[in-house]
């Protein structure tokens, strides 16, 4: 149905439609009109054609039709009414008329005439009970409740037995020369259940924050997600949606965690940090078991990336990989900063990342309490990885793109993982909520499958306290919650009341 | 989108539109420059549908238009004499309206158009350029047809006797009681009668009783003396005040074609 139309074609039908158009109500008034024909009212042609070109062409041309018949009806001289009644009445019926075609096309992307014939005669017979009402509104003398009573049914059913004729002319006047376009990327059939609520939720509400992904899949819960406009804020690194069956998209895929990059591709030139989480589903290659050697495989991507590696509690990635990447790779020491590097953490800090992670989302900002002294091997200026390899990680990776972005929209679950490559000196560690699972990695993924909504509820109930930097209050129930993420963000009005906070004294 | 923005200010400007013109309409009473507007660009068109409906209609009857037309002529030119040479009581009406007989001179005319389902007008082939203003009397060999309201060069437009806004000053033929006659909305496809009400409560109203115009200050917008329909049925209610009747009108709204125009010289 998607075609395109030549301008001469264009203009060739418009002109054909408006001599129609002037030619119905030269025939309205000086034939139908002196019809003798039974009953209190005859057919009204200008109407019928208005519908007709409405629901054939567009809301504009219909809008311009029906203001232009209307208004010859009005001015041509037996009319008695008052000009610009039924210029009104008809362009709003032209209007209506055309904007529930293009509804109905855009939904269901399909032209059926039937439903459009019928749409057309809706709007006829509305347009015969506007010119009554907005008679009796103007308490036009001839325009009475009985008279409208005795005229409305007659005219009506002149005009229903006369629709399918001028239905059937326009169509054919206009056949080839109105380009519908495209349909747009559609939701998939609705199917009914109970589940439909939150899904209409949240198509509802997707212009007007971000969609909330559940914990490192990247992909939503219940997964039937239709056409999406908002930027996939991609979790855990892994930038792909789970399943990955995504087809092309038009959206900017939001890389976070500094990677840009397409988890499994193993670019080795890279300047941002790397933040492998290990996300549970994306692959079973980092999933690390308790006490495992977390990321051993990821250590092989690149010299030059730097490696943040959080669920190892051991020195695992210099045994396995050789001393070159090891010697890079801030590695285990991110987590466990809170002593010496050498010192082993404890056993519980080394399970599964995934469920860590789902701790993190959950709790980052309960977390912040006990965390707030944590940093402080990164505080010192002292990498944590000095103590594993000698290599040096500078006291401030590059601030990614990602990582902004996550800091001005993404929920808590991000900020806590973009925290990771930030200034850690000034940023509260992750690694906390990180590692607060106690189960085995087996059950912290079942567990996140079984209920996942309560990831997807938390992250969306907190991301302003997660986002606090401070921590003096505890956790995040207690602390103010407003304006934290405004200055946070970047965006000029947010910057603005930034400074307005911080002039009154509010913010920093 | 931009489309449907701009779908949305096109709407929005037009309905602006037509609403401003209802306001200036409304305020100077259906007289606005908008209808003369209409009637130059669409009166020369009527008027080219007329004459070719017209050939149709002239070749459906038994005679020719033209022969047609001189017959309504003739009646109409009688009705006229019968109107104002009359009895006594013209005579007296012509004197207290200082009106003078012999001075209505009528132009002919044919109904080209005719108004929507609620309004009972039609529109005639003749105009100021023929001597027609506003406010005179229509009639054709039957009777009394309506009166001018709106002219443009080439066309009249005339409100109809049976337009609900219409009320003509009527005399009872025999008693010379007065009353009002009032049209009722659609019905120039129908025969819906008139309503009478006659001012003076104690007047006998009965079937059959003839009506003419009482006449108006000027012969505008009535001339007196012009049939106007014979009492069908009384509807006085028992205990009103004035008592009420249905007419029947002697012209065929329903089938109008050549009426006649009484221009005042």
């Amino acid at each position: 149905m998607t075609q395109e139309v030549s301008a001469a074609r264009k203009a060739l039908t418009a002109a054909v439609l408006a001599v129609a158009l002037f030619a119905a109500v030269v025939l309205q008034l000086t034939v139908v009109n002196r019809l003798p024909l039974p009953g209190a009212a005859g057919p009204d042609l200008v109407l019928l054609l208005v519908a007709a070109i409405a629901v054939a062409t567009g809301p504009t041309a219909g809008a311009v039709t029906g203001f232009a018949g209307g208004l010859a009806l009005d001015i041509a001289p037996p009319a008695a009414h008052y000009a610009g009644e039924y210029a009104l009445v008809f362009c709003l019926v032209g209007y209506a008329a055309a904007r529930v075609v293009r509804a109905l096309w855009d939904t269901t992307g399909e032209h059926d005439p039937v439903i459009i014939f019928t749409v057309m005669a809706v709007a006829v017979a509305a347009g015969e009970a506007g010119k009554a009402a907005l008679g009796l509104l103007l308490s036009d003398p001839d325009v009475t409740r009985a008279a409208a009573s005795r005229v409305l049914p007659a005219a009506i059913l002149y005009d229903l037995l006369l629709s399918p004729l001028v239905f059937w002319l326009v169509a054919r006047l206009t056949r080839g020369a109105v380009g519908w376009r495209a349909a747009p990327e559609r939701a998939p059939a609705p199917e009914f259940g109970f589940l439909q609520p939150a899904a209409v939720f949240r198509q509802a509400s997707a212009g007007a924050a971000p969609n909330l992904r559940l914990a490192g899949t990247g992909d939503s819960y219940l997964s039937q997600s239709p056409a999406r406009r908002v930027p996939r804020l991609r979790l855990a690194g892994t930038g792909e949606h789970h399943g990955s069956q995504s087809p092309a998209r038009r959206v900017p895929r939001l890389r976070l965690a500094g990677t840009g990059e397409h988890y499994g591709s193993q670019s080795p030139a890279r300047r941002v940090p790397r933040l492998r989480l290990s996300d549970a589903r994306a692959g079973g290659v980092v999933r690390t078991t308790a006490g495992g050697s977390s990321g051993a495989p990821l250590i092989l991507a690149g010299g030059r990336a730097q490696k943040l590696n959080f669920a190892s509690s051991r020195p695992a990635p210099a045994r396995l990989t050789g001393a070159r990447p090891a010697a890079r790779t801030p590695g285990k020491n991110w987590l466990r900063s809170s002593a010496s590097p050498a010192v082993p953490a404890p056993k519980r800090a080394a399970h599964s990342p995934s469920r860590g992670w789902l701790k993190a989302g959950g709790a980052a900002g309960l977390a912040t309490g006990r965390t707030a002294a944590r940093p402080r091997g990164f505080a010192g200026g002292q990498p944590g990885s000095a103590a594993v390899g000698g290599s040096r990680v500078t006291g401030r990776p590059a601030r990614s793109a990602a990582e902004a972005l996550a800091a001005r929209s993404a929920p808590s679950g991000l900020s806590a993982l973009s925290g990771g490559g930030t200034p850690l000196a000034r940023r509260r560690s992750p690694s906390r909520g990180w590692l607060r699972g106690s189960t085995s990695a087996a059950q912290t993924f079942s567990r996140q499958r079984r209920s996942p909504r309560s990831g997807w509820l938390g992250s969306a109930s907190r991301p302003r306290g997660a986002f606090r930097r401070r921590t003096a209050r505890g956790n995040w129930y207690a602390g103010p919650r407003s304006g934290a993420w405004l200055r946070r963000s970047r965006h000029p009005w947010r910057k603005r009341s930034r400074r307005l906070l911080r002039f009154m004294g509010v913010g920093r | 989108m931009l489309e449907a923005r701009r779908t949305r200010l096109v709407l929005i400007a037009l309905l602006v539109v037509a609403i401003a013109l209802i306001t200036i309409d409304f305020r100077d009473g259906g007289n606005s420059g908008a209808s003369s507007v209409g009637g130059r660009i669409f009166g020369p068109v009527e008027r080219l549908a007329g004459d070719v409906t017209g050939v149709f209609r002239g070749a459906g009857g038994d005679s020719g238009e033209v022969a047609n037309l001189q017959k309504q002529n003739d009646q109409l030119r009688a009705q006229l004499a019968q109107a104002q040479s009359g009895d006594a009581d013209a005579a007296q009406l012509a004197k207290v309206l200082h009106l003078s007989a012999g001075k209505y001179k009528v132009v002919t005319g044919t109904v080209i158009a005719a108004g929507g389902d609620y309004s009972d007008t039609v529109t005639i082939n003749v105009g100021s350029a023929d001597g027609i203003t506003a406010n005179e009397t229509v009639l054709n060999g039957a009777g009394l047809v309506g009166t001018v309201t709106g002219v443009t060069s080439g066309t009249a437009t005339v409100q109809l006797l049976t337009d609900a806004g219409t009320t003509v000053g009527v005399r009872m033929a025999g008693s010379g009681q007065i009353g009002a006659l009032a049209g009722s909305a659609g019905t120039l496809s129908g025969s819906a009668p008139l309503k009478l009400t006659l001012f003076d409560a104690n007047a006998t109203l009965r079937p059959g009783q003839e009506l003419v115009t009482f006449g108006s200050v000027g012969g505008r917008p009535y001339v007196p003396g012009v049939p106007v329909g014979t009492v069908s049925s009384v509807t006085t209610q028992p205990g009103s005040l004035t008592p009420t009747a249905l007419v029947k009108p002697f012209a065929d709204f329903t089938g109008l074609g050549v009426v006649g125009v009484v221009v005042s010289k």
